[in-house]
C-alpha cells in the first residue's frame, strides 16, 4: 500500500506546518492586518500550496487566537481593540510577576546575558527594526515564562501575549525607550536572584504598558 | 470572546456543534486521556461528514486538548498529576480575584439559582457525579463570567477543563466534601461581601488540592 500514500500525507503535513509558520509571520509583521479577511485562494496561490494545508494552518491559528472565523467559512485576522488589550494586560499583571518569582534560580545566566546584548543591539541600531524589537521582547519575557516551572501557566501567558501583541503591533516603535529600560530592570532582578525585585520589575513593566495604552486614547 | 462572535453560516455552526460534542466527550472522560482519535469513526458516530470533524479536531488540537503524537496519530491529552497541580495553582492565583470582581456584578437571580441547586444537592442522599459537576460548573462558571474580564473567564474555564478531567478520572467520588466550601461561597455572595467571597474561594481551592492529593 501505502508508501506513496504515507509519503503524500507527510508532505501534506509539512506544507500545513509551513503555511502555519508563514501566515503567523505575516500577521506579526502586519502584512496581514487585524480585521483583514483572508482570501484563501489568493493566499494559497501566493504561498504556492493547495488550499487544504492552508486551511488546516488557519484552523490551528484560530486555536492560537491569531485569526477568527468570518462569514462563509473564511477567516479574518483577529482585531484586538483597546478594551480587550487592557483586559488581557490585567491578567498578565496577575500571572507574570508570579512567573518571574517562580523562575528565580532556574534561569541560565548565559541567556540573561544574551537578552541584555539583544537590548543593546536594539537601542543602538541606526535603523529601528520591528522584528528585532519583537525578538528582544520575547527573549526577555521567555526567560521567566519558560523557567517558571508551571507549564500551564507558561502556556496561558504565551496565549495572552498573542493577544497583547496583536494590539501593540501598531505603535511598537514608540515603546522602544520604556521597553528597554523596563526590560533591563527585569534582567537585573533575575540576575540578582531576587524574587521580590523580579516580581516588582515585571509588575512595573506591565503597568507601564497599561498606562501607555490609556494615554494613547486620552 | 471574539472567536465566538462571528460564526455566521451553517457550516461554521455544524463544525461548532461537532467541536462541542467532542469536547464534551473529553471532559466527561467518555474519551479518556490517551485515546486515539479515529476521525472516521467519530464522524460516523455523530452523523457528520469528515470536513466539520476535521475543523473541530484541528481546533481542539490548537487548544491543547488533543495532542499529535506522530503525523497521523492524534490522541486525547493525558492530564498528569503535574498538569493538574499546575492548573490548580493557576486557579488559586486567578479565581479568588475573579470571584471578588464578580461579587457586585452577579445578579440576584443567579445567586438564587445557585442557592437552589446547592440546596438540592445538600438534601440529596447520594448525589450523582453529574449533579455534582452541574452545580460546580454553574458556580465557578457564573463567577468567572461575572468577573467582567473575558480573559480571566477564559483562563478559569480552561484550567477547570484540566482539573475536572483529572478529578473525574482519578478521585474516588466523595462529592459531599465540597458542599461546605460551596455553601460558604454562596452565603458570602448572598451577603455581597467581596472579601469573604475571595477568602472562601481561596480556601475552597486549597482544600480541593488537599482532598485530591489525599485521595490518590
Amino acid at each position: 500500500m501505502a508508501v506513496n500514500e504515507a509519503a503524500a500525507h507527510e508532505t501534506h503535513e509539512n506544507l500545513s506546518s509551513q503555511a502555519h509558520r508563514i501566515v503567523s509571520h505575516m500577521i506579526h509583521t502586519r502584512r496581514l492586518r487585524g480585521g483583514e479577511v483572508i482570501v484563501e485562494a489568493k493566499l494559497a496561490e501566493a504561498l504556492g500550496i493547495s488550499r487544504t494545508p492552508l486551511r488546516e494552518a488557519l484552523q490551528r491559528l484560530e486555536g492560537e487566537g491569531l485569526v477568527v472565523k468570518a462569514a462563509h467559512r473564511s477567516f479574518m485576522v483577529r482585531n484586538v481593540d483597546l478594551a480587550e488589550y487592557l483586559q488581557s494586560l490585567k491578567l498578565r499583571e496577575i500571572l507574570e510577576p508570579e512567573a518571574a518569582a517562580l523562575a528565580i534560580g532556574r534561569i541560565d545566566r548565559g541567556r540573561i546575558r544574551a537578552a541584555r546584548e539583544e537590548i543593546d543591539a536594539l537601542v543602538s541600531a541606526p535603523v529601528y527594526d520591528i522584528e528585532t524589537h519583537w525578538r528582544s521582547d520575547t527573549s526577555v519575557h521567555e526567560l521567566y515564562i519558560a523557567a517558571c516551572g508551571n507549564a500551564v501557566m507558561a502556556q496561558m501567558i504565551r496565549s495572552l501575549r498573542v493577544t497583547t501583541r496583536l494590539f501593540e503591533i501598531a505603535q511598537l516603535a514608540d515603546r522602544l525607550g520604556p521597553d528597554s529600560s523596563e526590560h533591563i530592570a527585569i534582567l537585573d532582578a533575575l540576575e540578582a536572584g531576587d524574587a521580590k525585585a523580579a516580581r516588582r520589575a515585571v509588575q512595573t513593566h506591565i503597568r507601564s504598558l497599561y498606562r501607555y495604552a490609556l494615554d494613547l486614547v486620552a | 470572546m471574539a472567536s465566538d462572535r462571528s460564526i455566521t453560516n451553517e457550516t461554521g455552526k455544524l463544525a461548532d456543534n461537532v467541536y462541542r460534542a467532542v469536547l464534551g466527550d473529553i471532559l466527561s472522560c467518555r474519551l479518556p486521556g490517551g485515546s486515539v482519535i479515529q476521525e472516521r469513526k467519530l464522524a460516523a458516530a455523530l452523523g457528520v461528514s469528515r470536513s466539520p470533524m476535521r475543523d473541530a479536531l484541528n481546533r481542539l488540537e490548537g487548544e491543547g486538548m488533543l495532542v499529535r503524537l506522530t503525523e497521523r496519530l492524534l490522541t486525547v491529552r493525558v492530564i498528569t498529576l503535574q498538569d493538574y497541580l499546575h492548573s490548580l495553582d493557576l486557579r488559586a492565583l486567578v479565581e479568588p480575584q475573579a470571584a471578588a470582581l464578580a461579587t457586585p456584578r452577579i445578579t440576584d437571580e443567579e445567586i438564587g439559582r445557585l442557592d437552589t441547586l446547592l440546596t438540592t444537592l445538600e438534601n440529596t442522599q447520594e448525589p450523582t457525579a453529574e449533579q455534582h459537576w452541574t452545580f460546580d460548573d454553574a458556580l465557578h462558571g457564573t463567577l468567572a463570567e461575572r468577573s467582567g474580564n473575558p480573559f480571566l473567564a477564559r483562563t478559569i474555564h480552561e484550567m477547570r477543563r484540566y482539573t475536572k478531567i483529572f478529578e473525574r478520572q482519578t478521585v474516588p467520588m466523595r462529592l459531599s466534601a465540597g458542599l461546605v466550601d460551596h455553601r460558604k461561597l454562596v452565603t458570602a455572595l448572598t451577603a455581597r461581601d467581596a472579601d469573604k467571597v475571595k477568602a472562601a474561594m481561596a480556601e475552597h481551592i486549597r482544600k480541593v488540592r488537599k482532598r485530591t492529593l489525599a485521595g490518590l
